[in-house]
């Protein structure tokens, strides 16, 4: 941790593009959702394949597109520089702002996918096309081979170990399913402005207490929704931001961080997890913190994740973040304002929007900041705070400004 | 390739086995639950790694741990992957395993013998051995008195 910020500002999101996400896009591949995002990306960013000469990204079931690939379905013709990313987000934004800050490239494309596949739900089992897209993809058993080797239902690797720090968050701090649930609520009363969110209905806390359990004590609503979608950015320079169409958004500051042992069932204490890594070397990073930000992504993968960034980011203190939320909840609104003013994964987050590791909250993050948020805008947003990923190997921090 | 390589690669054949997980997974067909003990510090350590992870020495060998520990993590499993001998039913036990040699020095596996409102972070435990896939696996029960 070095709290070394050279890069601070120098670094600007001048492109967005989505591919929409749903519970199911059906008949379509992965490598369509990603050019579908970054044509789009780069149309906002006024630019054109001649323009992009660095490409980074990758996707979570599959492992994503590689960006030999997305060069050759581009007709990318002069690439200087590329690479593979494993998400959440902030693998793919650090690479790409390094990768321009030295040189490497100096337009960026950035794109993040999730597609379904067999094995993963109902409805991509019965696609025969998408069965075989998940052929070669190892389960968790054999991935690692390290002894960090297995799946569920005999190993913590993933979901299951959310869900049993999940359960010690609550018996050590004696805190309530109902502090999971504000988050879920939360995104939820987002998600309904959001065209793009794939679950829009409206929960409440009997709903939510009365969803079916997963993984106990995580129920349904504790864990993000799977959809097909794809995201992607275009990172240059500000200075070269600064002449295309679409305003700037400013990289403040960008961290990751890991700890070890970062493994699920022996982490040593969320206190000790990569989420407070990340977040005091952004609090070092940052020239702007918590009283500063208009907007607040902290990521929901799972609900304690965000319920525990209350507390790994300083808005409260550990085991806080429950009593925080029912004090800044904004019951006319039905969702978190902090301090009656800052509003709180705007999108409806991973849980309602859909899960894309942290690549819907940077793509909302950027259109507040730039003010295209229609209906769920922030008047005036200029900061925004963001912690893409979870506790053990993929914790991730991010403050952008309006440039 | 040795008769104790061939029997465990018979044994395991969806492991992605190696030159040294080998050992961990030879433990299990002796009923025996290794961990790396480090003959330099003294460090405890799972999984097996090639070196010491507190000091670098190279100086690490499998050891059968007691078998003591207590429930430090603990989730229910309501859905997942179809197993042989896994009922979701009632929500499958998974937890992690502190064990008694080390503090941090856990083991992942599922509770077997325990009432489900007996079973709570905190619980003291001892390992038992279960059927998985026609090999013999880990897992744990309430610890009976010390002998």
């Amino acid at each position: 941790m070095t709290g070394r910020n050279p890069a601070k500002d120098k670094m600007a999101i001048a492109g967005i593009g989505l591919s929409p996400y749903a519970r199911d896009r059906g008949a379509t591949t992965e490598l369509a959702l990603v050019l579908e995002a970054a044509i789009a990306a780069i149309r906002d960013a006024g630019l054109t394949a001649a323009d992009i000469d660095g490409v980074v990204g990758g996707g979570l079931l599959t492992g994503g597109i590689d960006p030999a690939t997305v060069v050759s379905a581009l007709g990318l013709p002069a690439v200087t520089w590329w690479a593979r990313a494993a998400p959440p987000i902030m693998n793919h934004l650090v690479a790409a702002v390094n990768a321009v800050w030295t040189g490497a490239c100096e337009v960026a494309l950035v794109y993040h996918s999730v597609y379904r596949v067999g094995g993963f739900s109902r409805s991509a089992n019965a696609d025969p096309f998408r069965r075989r897209a998940a052929f070669g993809l190892p389960d968790g058993r054999a991935a690692t081979g390290d002894g960090h080797t297995d799946a569920e239902p005999w190993s913590m690797h993933g979901s299951a170990g959310y869900a049993a720090w999940a359960g010690r968050y609550l018996a050590e701090f004696g805190a309530s399913r109902e502090d999971f649930g504000r988050i879920a609520i939360n995104d939820r009363t987002n998600a309904a402005a959001n065209p793009n969110a794939v679950l829009r209905e409206p929960l409440t806390m009997a709903g939510y207490l009365a969803g079916r359990l997963v993984r106990e004590p995580l129920c349904l609503y504790d864990m993000d929704v799977p959809v097909d979608g794809a995201d992607a950015f275009i990172v240059t320079t500000t200075e070269r931001a600064r002449d295309m169409p679409a305003a700037p958004v400013l990289i403040h500051a960008a961290t990751m961080g890991m700890t070890a042992p970062p493994q699920e069932h022996l982490a040593a204490g969320l206190e000790a997890t990569g989420q407070p890594l990340a977040a005091r070397d952004l609090r070092a990073k940052s020239d702007l913190w918590l009283d500063d930000i208009d907007l607040f992504f902290p990521y929901d993968g799972f609900t304690v994740v965000a319920l525990r960034c209350f507390e790994s980011y300083g808005f409260c203190g550990p085991g806080e973040a429950g009593a925080f939320l029912a004090d800044h909840w904004d019951a006319v609104e039905n969702r978190i304002k902090i301090k009656g003013r800052v509003p709180v994964n705007t999108h409806g987050g991973s849980l309602s929007e859909g899960g894309s590791q942290g690549a819907g909250h940077l793509r909302e993050a950027v259109t507040q900041l730039r003010g295209q948020a229609g209906a769920r805008q922030v008047p005036g947003a200029q900061v925004a705070l963001l912690t893409p990923g979870g506790f053990f190997f993929n914790a991730q921090g991010l403050v952008l400004r309006a440039g | 390739m040795s008769s104790d390589d061939e029997t465990v690669l018979g044994r395991f054949p969806a492991v992605r086995l190696d030159h040294l997980n080998k050992r961990y997974y030879q433990g299990l067909l002796r009923q025996e639950l290794l961990a790396s003990r480090c003959r330099a510090c003294g460090t405890w350590h799972t999984p097996l790694r090639p070196i010491c992870p507190s000091c670098w020495s190279a100086e690490v060998s499998p050891v059968p741990v007691s078998g003591r520990g207590t429930v430090h993590l603990l989730t229910f499993l309501h859905q997942g992957p179809p197993a042989p001998g896994v009922d979701y039913s009632g929500g499958f036990p998974l937890a992690a395993i502190e064990l008694a040699e080390q503090s941090g020095l856990r083991v992942e596996a599922t509770v077997v013998d325990c009432p489900r409102d007996r079973l709570r972070i905190g619980l003291e435990v001892e390992l038992t051995w279960i059927d998985r896939d026609g090999a013999p696996w880990p897992a744990f029960r309430p610890a009976g008195p010390r002998l």
